[in-house]
């Protein structure tokens, strides 16, 4: 197998995935945009195969952002071993739902809300600005490792991307991650408050956890569209009405 | 001329913001850090960090999941860092607030931003159906020097108020912050029994909350 060259530009490519995001193609215009550096390298001298690749690469294509690397890196290598356009674009398709499946549970439900917990946590109990720089540094580090291995290993498998993906630790991971997130961020919460009431009184503490109950249950009475932010809007505009009524 | 530390916060206003879906997501909009650093470029770690810790509370209860709708935490955590500390407002409630009402107008503008995109797409679908890598690259750049404008009006507009508007909450500051905080709470709860789900990850949830009481009590 050849080696991946334009990878570097590649995978810095797939930071701006969703730069153009439309809800006709979505992340498409983006994920042709990180292509491009890999076709130019591989069908280098080939003008026609690489317009037809460039014009297949910005399509509609939806998955979660981190992942893409994988979908990049596989992408490139079908169209450099010559695989069939409606075969590419069957791949680009059939990438998008596990993708985005594995991927929003590893980040969105998980490794995010896991990393910005314990940065909570660390602020709540005075790390001061320690705990945020390390959650920034260990996130990032973590993201641009896995753009890594996932664009290797999306050019090493090609139109097998997907059985190879499968077959990796990578859709185990969610559910450790995402219990991680569960357990951090329930830790994090209660310090979180105390911190940001510090020094008033006991009734104060009451009163936040009587009407945050409230507000939970009014969400769940509502629906979707009661969300905590609009929740706390309303009553922070009842309060200010309140407070100019009587003064 | 500005002062280069009123310039150096809404830049990085503007980073806070294209960071939540153009470029590069790499946490830098999470309030917890938009605030913290807000506050440092500002002259108050403190508040800073204060603010991030209650925005990103509400920040916890967002699945930015592909076409969901959603608020835009980064520029409105920079906005209530800055504001707050450049005002010299005392209350966390009323630069909460500013924050919670500038993150929910930046997803709108957001998706303002959606659809001028998708014009601009549909304009070029032949030019990108033949595979012009010009016009790639021109929809790509502007795509993000959209999304920092969009970014930049939104820190900029919230600054411009600030003064106006933390002067008129003050009389209320106190209950507003007793408000603010519950609905973070109640945001960060919200996400945290989605997380949890049911069965044996809630039983490890509940168990964790009890050790988060444990120790905020001893706080």
């Amino acid at each position: 197998m050849a080696p991946l060259k334009g990878r570097g530009l590649a995978l810095l490519r797939t930071l701006e995935i969703q730069a153009v995001w439309t809800y006709e193609r979505m992340q498409g215009i983006g994920l042709g945009y990180a292509l491009e550096p890999i076709l130019g390298q591989v069908l280098n001298g080939d003008a026609g195969r690489f317009r037809a690749a460039m014009g297949r690469g910005t399509t509609f294509f939806n998955a979660n952002p981190y992942l893409s690397p994988a979908a990049v890196g596989a992408l490139a290598r079908a169209e450099a071993d010559g695989v069939p356009p409606e075969q590419v674009l069957r791949l680009r398709t059939a990438l998008g739902g596990p993708l985005g499946a594995i991927g929003d549970r590893l980040f969105w439900a998980g490794l995010v809300p896991t990393v910005v917990s314990g940065a909570l946590l660390g602020v709540a109990l005075g790390g001061g600005m320690w705990p945020v720089l390390l959650a920034v540094v260990t996130y990032n580090t973590v993201r641009v490792g896995l753009g890594i291995w996932l664009m290797e290993l999306g050019w090493a498998n090609g139109m097998r991307v997907g059985a190879a993906i499968g077959a990796s630790w990578l859709p185990h991971a969610g559910a450790v991650t995402s219990l991680a997130a569960a357990v951090l961020a329930a830790v994090a919460l209660p310090p979180a408050v105390v911190q940001l009431l510090g020094g008033t009184a006991r009734r104060e503490v009451a009163v936040v956890v009587g009407l945050a109950l409230l507000i939970l249950g009014a969400r769940r009475l509502l629906g979707t569209r009661a969300t905590a932010p609009a929740l706390t809007l309303l009553v922070s505009a009842l309060v200010l009405l309140w407070h100019w009524g009587t003064s | 001329m500005p002062d280069p530390g009123f310039l150096l916060l809404v830049l990085w206003g503007v980073l806070a913001g294209i960071d939540l879906v153009s470029f590069p997501q790499g946490l830098l909009g999470r309030p917890i850090v938009a605030a913290s650093v807000a506050g440092f470029l500002a002259g108050d770690l403190g508040v800073g960090l204060q603010l991030g810790l209650l925005l990103e509370l509400y920040a916890l209860d967002v699945l930015p999941i592909g076409s969901a709708r959603y608020p835009d935490y980064g520029p409105a955590a920079v906005v209530a860092a800055g504001a707050a500390i450049l005002t010299g407002s005392h209350d966390l409630g009323p630069a909460a607030l500013l924050g919670l009402i500038t993150a929910q107008v930046a997803g709108q503008a957001m998706e303002w931003m959606r659809r001028f995109n998708g014009r601009r797409v549909r304009a070029a679908e032949a030019a990108l159906a033949a595979g012009d890598v010009g016009i790639l690259h021109r929809l790509q750049w502007w795509g993000l020097a959209g999304d920092m404008l969009r970014s930049a009006t939104v820190v900029l507009a919230g600054l411009a108020i600030a003064p106006v508007f933390l002067r008129f909450m003050a009389p209320a500051g106190a209950t507003l912050t007793v408000v603010l905080v519950a609905g973070g709470a109640a945001a960060a709860a919200h996400g945290l029994l989605q997380r949890a789900g049911v069965g044996a990850n809630r039983r490890w949830a509940a168990a964790s909350l009890g050790t988060g009481l444990v120790i905020a009590w001893l706080l």
